[in-house]
């Protein structure tokens, strides 16, 4: 019998270097993206609208803006929603960088093969989750950009579609946020966890992890008026 | 080789089939009550008000019959567990479960507001329009994360049965969901 060759590998130089380019791309990235401005659809005037949390992501530095300022203690005058939405807000861009990293991590040779590949966690969320974001963000930009048939061109255009991207992106952030923990359910479920010792594939958990952290996060919110 | 598994349709699955319809009837109905009728944005086009009535319509219906038939794929005689989360129908009602009871948990705390009594649950707009976007949303990504996990695997296993067939009609019922509210402007 042939002996089985252990293909993990250790984190090396790369590896790093690939994490810290994308922390620089959470941190810069953001603000590149400012987003268009909110349009208002008229509501019946039975439906009341809550007002605003206090802590609101606004303008384009809405996620490095939070790095800037003190973190907000809830009080009276702050919700715990608002608290638990800054949180999100800040956390949220790092592990959305992360992931494609960690993906790319994975994936640089020596690796094991596919089928072996994908029954680890860290590896398996990163993947769906790159996936459902692009499905997400794909069909986000599609509808944006059937909603702009007929209209006019040129520099307008390419403004436009500009602003749509961090939208596009947004909706394909909430889809990775709930497409992580359903990836370990079934995993878990059908008996196909088969967590690696290597620190890639801790990373991978501990990204998986911070996904659903998130997810539990943005549910408690609206617990916690 | 163990032979797969496969239960026959019978007569008290057609109850509770019936009786999870009758739920989703009571359900919609409730839900279009609150929100006086599906909403119409001035100018939009046919097709868009058409998806929406498409989208407001179908979402009670998948909300009570995605558990249901959950339970009936888990009533003996079935296949072992190694088996079972290999069917895409399976998997989508597991996966569906969790967002289903977050959002109606969702539902209930804004229908009964800061006061913390219940107040009538279903006649809160907002609180149905939260429900109906951003609960039918999760699921939406729930079912798609679980159905790429499977796929990208390759232990994706459909059983040619007609409990599988029913939570893979479900399934696809929750993407088409997903797509129609993401290309709504009132999400």
């Amino acid at each position: 019998m042939n002996a089985r060759h252990s293909t993990s590998r250790r984190l090396d130089r790369w590896d790093g270097l690939i994490l810290i380019l994308a922390t620089a791309v959470a941190i810069l990235g953001p603000p590149l993206f400012p987003g268009p401005a909110p349009t208002a659809i008229p509501l019946p005037p039975w439906i009341e609208v809550p007002p605003p949390p206090v802590i609101a992501p606004s303008g384009p530095a809405a996620f490095t803006g939070y790095l800037l300022e003190p973190v907000p203690i809830p009080d009276d005058g702050v919700p715990y929603s608002a608290y638990l939405e800054w949180l999100v807000g800040i956390s949220i861009a790092y592990v959305a960088i992360w992931t494609p990293a960690l993906w790319i991590i994975r994936m640089r040779r020596p690796r094991p093969r596919w089928h072996r590949l994908i029954r680890q966690p860290g590896h398996a969320a990163s993947s769906v989750g790159l996936l459902v974001f692009a499905i997400v963000f794909a069909t986000d930009l599609l509808r944006w950009a059937a909603s702009r048939a007929g209209h006019s061109g040129g520099l307008q255009l390419l403004q436009d579609a500009w602003f749509a991207v961090r939208p596009a992106g947004e909706a394909g952030l909430e889809g990775t946020l709930h497409a992580v923990p359903a990836t370990w359910l079934i995993m878990l479920l059908g008996g196909w966890w088969r967590p690696e010792r290597s620190a890639i594939d801790r990373l991978g958990r501990a990204l998986g992890a911070g996904w659903i952290a998130l997810m539990i996060a943005g549910f408690a919110g609206s617990f916690l008026d | 080789m163990t032979a797969s598994v496969r239960r026959k349709f019978t007569i008290l699955d057609g109850m509770i089939l019936v009786a999870a319809i009758a739920c989703g009837f009571a359900l919609r109905r409730a839900f279009l009550n609150s929100f006086h009728g599906v909403w119409v944005i001035q100018g939009e086009s046919w097709l868009m008000r058409n998806a929406r009535g498409l989208n407001w319509a179908a979402t009670p219906f998948l909300t009570m019959l995605t558990p249901t038939v959950l339970l009936l794929r888990l009533r003996r005689p079935r296949p072992r567990q190694i088996e079972l989360f290999r069917q895409p129908g399976l998997a989508a009602g597991c996966a569906a479960i969790l967002p289903i009871a977050m959002s109606l948990a969702c539902f209930i705390r804004e229908s009964a507001g800061r006061s913390g009594e219940l107040q009538d649950p279903l006649s809160a707009a907002g609180a149905g329009l939260h429900f109906q976007y951003v609960g039918s949303y999760r699921v939406g990504c729930w079912v798609l994360g679980s159905w790429l996990a499977l796929f990208l695997s390759g232990r994706r296993r459909p059983e040619r049965s007609w409990i599988d067939r029913i939570g893979r009609i479900l399934g696809i019922g929750w993407l088409v969901v997903l797509v129609l509210d993401m290309v709504d402007p009132m999400y």
